[in-house]
């Protein structure tokens, strides 16, 4: 039974938190969080554009603060003080996305540094300190996406890399051996989706596995036998959407669920019911509630995690020809 | 943040505790600050780089702090040497430290796998590390990740980590990390016949050709390579490859394609022989009676069955076909017994009901080519049985009813291949 005061979706209180959170610079959060602002902020400006609300933050100034987070090598950093990574470079795309400004950035030098961290195996290395992690194949591929530059790398290598993170129950690890994990699940479902190779997934196998991750709580979690947490709303959700067998869970129970863990006073939602909110679990759990078609909620695309009506854009662009780098290539000739 | 209790709105924290955070958060604030301002003016004085070890063991995911350590370490790790052995251990020292802070650090872990990627340091210890890390914590699937890393370095046989993950799974039956850790060692363990490194890379790329074949026959560029030689190549001269049955990396990298599963690789994983699979049959099923409800051994099951069911599949349209049908049968046979066992105990066990109804619609199905008229007799009660396993399935588990009503209809192939669409 759902508290009396979070039946309803609290979309103004939400939107209130996220804005409230964003002008906070006093907080251990604000200065904890900071190599991972540029993610924090997509989070947030995702979750209040599904709202339709995108407006209460300022668009003039997060776009020129994302791209003051680029470095000369193409990749952006989490803040604009710290070093280029792929989960950043992704999270400034998927921003400028958002804003339909993808224009202000050369694709073409986002679209080398990112190939730069391709590996001879197809797999991709963070950044150049040589971390792998089927994270940042998923990484890459977005990016590329967004940027409509995926021939810039080895698209089949980084599938079959994929692949070879498969294990045994129809999941994916981070590396080949590893176990699987939702989080995990997403990035290398997502990755092999935008790579056009969902022939690799067993699906019937992996849906299984995923609807198992739904426990008693009608909430979600990662990896068997472990605590439900609202942020699998979307890493499970979104792959069992991408293959079709979003009806394989009960989403009534995951919805309320999700419901539950708003906090109806100060807004937001957390990972479990009266723990404290963030940004993150507030976009996830918004997130999960919109791929169920939950009303008053803009769609969300589940392979790339934007807004439907963001990707119905790119791909008319995409389709014109209109290649946001050389447009700006165009400008500053 | 995960965990932690929420504080309400309504009860305002005292304003006194809220100055002294807000203080607190200053000071990080000014502490990070100068590390960055110093990483970016190349300052890789003593003094620096000890502020940026305070700042990394206060907040261990801030990778720009590691990389800049890396940055000030590169030059002393290619001159080698005291200074080189020295600093390595200030780096583990320090990686150990922000590892208690956070053990889920990505950062710290991926720090920690580059300095010792480096050599300078026992693997011993990293090995006891670990051990230790995962006694108290043993689902950290990151600690699992890099005891792969150090074993791999170590080219310890694939025997004895199967011996520890038995270790843990008879310690605790719910530990899914072990059961799946077996899934990767025994087809590494009964896949690779000699234990030289040149002839498990052989076999390695041959698997992933198979794999890449099975997918895309159209692309098969077989440039996958094992990624771990460079390091071990690095810690060759400090530390000898053990022998063993198993070989060094390339053979716990090949268990990775091994491990895909019936549906990708049925030829990987009939490497198992039967009798292996008999003995893991056996450990799953202490699980099973002990605890019916946790769900890691029966995923483990189902893993095993399909391992059952590829050595059968393998056989088809030769010599051996009849004998290892016969062979499946009374694997069938004698898991469902297994099943019921359990069931007599505890009617309402779910997963021991959803267990035997997949294993008697492989039996059906398996009955199904066969044409005398009494196995077509037995496979069409199965099938009723299986409906109404399905049925009851809805009834004991409604959150995935919506599963167990795709699968009642056909339209869900967790065990077997779909052996309709093939024929």
């Amino acid at each position: 039974m759902v508290h009396p005061g979070r039946r309803e979706l609290l979309g103004d209180l939400h939107a209130s938190y996220i804005t409230a959170f964003s002008e906070n610079k006093t907080s251990f959060e604000f200065y904890a969080t900071e190599h991972f602002r540029v993610s924090g902020v997509y989070w947030g400006l995702s979750a209040l554009h599904l709202l339709g609300q995108a407006d209460r933050l300022d668009r003039t100034s997060i776009v020129a603060w994302v791209l003051s987070c680029q470095h000369e090598g193409g990749g952006f950093g989490g803040s604009e003080r710290h070093d280029a990574h792929l989960l950043y470079t992704l999270s400034a795309l998927q921003i400028l996305a958002l804003y339909d400004e993808l224009h202000r950035v050369d694709a073409d030098a986002v679209a080398r540094y990112i190939a730069s961290l391709q590996q001879p195996d197809g797999s991709f290395w963070g950044d150049v300190w040589g971390e792998t992690d089927t994270r940042f194949s998923y990484c890459a591929l977005s990016a590329l996406w967004l940027l409509n530059r995926r021939d810039a790398v080895d698209v089949q290598a980084a599938a079959r890399y994929v692949a070879s993170c498969k294990n045994f129950d129809g999941g994916f690890g981070c590396t080949p051996g590893n176990e699987s994990h939702a989080g995990q699940v997403f990035t290398c479902v997502a990755a092999l989706d935008i790579a056009g190779r969902l022939d690799l997934v067993d699906a019937d196998l992996l849906c299984w596995w995923l609807c198992e991750r739904q426990t008693k709580s009608g909430g979600l979690n990662g990896r068997p036998e472990k605590l439900q947490d609202v942020c699998y709303s979307w890493w499970c959700l979104s792959a069992l959407s991408i293959l079709g067998r979003l009806h394989w869970i009960d989403q009534q129970a995951l919805a309320d669920f999700i419901l539950e863990c708003q906090d109806e006073e100060a807004g937001g939602i957390s990972d479990r019911p009266e723990d404290q909110v963030d940004v993150y679990h507030t976009f996830f759990g918004i997130a999960g509630l919109s791929l169920m078609g939950r009303a008053g909620l803009q769609p969300i695309d589940p392979t790339f995690a934007l807004p439907v009506e963001v990707m119905q854009r790119l791909r008319q662009q995409h389709q014109q020809g209109q290649q946001p780098g050389k447009q700006q290539q165009e400008v500053t000739q | 943040m995960h965990g932690r209790p929420r504080l309400k709105a309504s009860a305002p924290p005292d304003p006194e505790r809220v100055k002294a955070a807000e203080k607190k958060a200053a000071l990080f604030g000014q502490l990070a600050g100068e590390v960055l301002a110093r990483s970016a003016a190349k300052r890789y004085d003593p003094e620096s780089l000890a502020l940026s070890a305070k700042l990394l063991e206060l907040h261990p995911e801030m990778y720009t702090g590691w990389n800049y350590r890396r940055t000030a370490l590169v030059p002393v790790l290619e001159a080698g040497g005291e200074a080189a052995v020295a600093a390595v251990a200030g780096e583990l020292a320090l990686t150990q430290r922000a590892l208690l802070k956070n053990h889920k650090s990505y950062s710290t872990w991926h720090h920690r796998r580059w300095v010792v990627a480096k050599g300078f340091c026992s693997l011993e210890h990293e090995l006891q590390l670990v051990n230790m890390l995962l006694d108290g914590d043993s689902r950290n699937f990151h600690g699992w990740g890099y005891r792969r890393f150090v074993v791999q370095l170590m080219g310890t046989p694939a025997e004895r980590e199967l011996e520890y993950a038995a270790l843990k799974i008879n310690h605790n039956f719910s530990n899914y990390s072990a059961w799946h850790s077996r899934t990767v060692l025994l087809p590494v363990l009964h896949g690779t016949p000699d234990s030289s490194a040149a002839q498990a890379a052989a076999e390695l790329t041959a698997t992933l050709r198979a794999a890449a074949l099975s997918a895309d026959p159209a692309d098969v560029t077989g440039k996958d390579q094992p990624q771990a030689s460079e390091q071990q190549k690095q810690h060759a001269g400090q530390q000898q490859p053990q022998q063993g049955a198993a070989g060094p990396t390339p053979a716990l990298t090949a268990a990775a394609a091994a491990s895909a599963g019936p549906h990708v690789s049925a030829a990987a994983t009939a490497a198992v022989p039967k009798e292996a699979l008999d003995e893991e049959y056996e450990l799953v099923k202490q699980a099973f009676y002990t605890e019916p409800e946790d769900q890691s051994g029966w995923f483990y099951h189902r893993w095993l069955l399909g391992c059952s069911l590829a050595h059968w599949e393998q056989a088809r349209g030769s010599e051996a076909e009849k004998r290892e049908r016969e062979a499946l049968l009374a694997v069938l046979n004698r898991e469902q017994q297994t099943c019921k066992e359990v069931l007599d105990m505890e009617p309402e066990a779910k997963w021991a009901l959803l267990t035997l109804t997949r294993l008697r619609e492989v039996q059906q199905q398996v009955l199904c080519e066969s044409d005398t008229a009494t196995a077509a007799e037995e496979a069409s009660g199965l099938a009723a049985q299986v409906v109404e396993g399905y049925a009851r399935l809805k009834e004991l588990d409604p959150l995935r009813s919506g599963y167990y009503k795709d699968a009642e209809e056909g339209r869900a192939q967790v065990v077997a291949r779909p052996m309709a669409a093939s024929a």
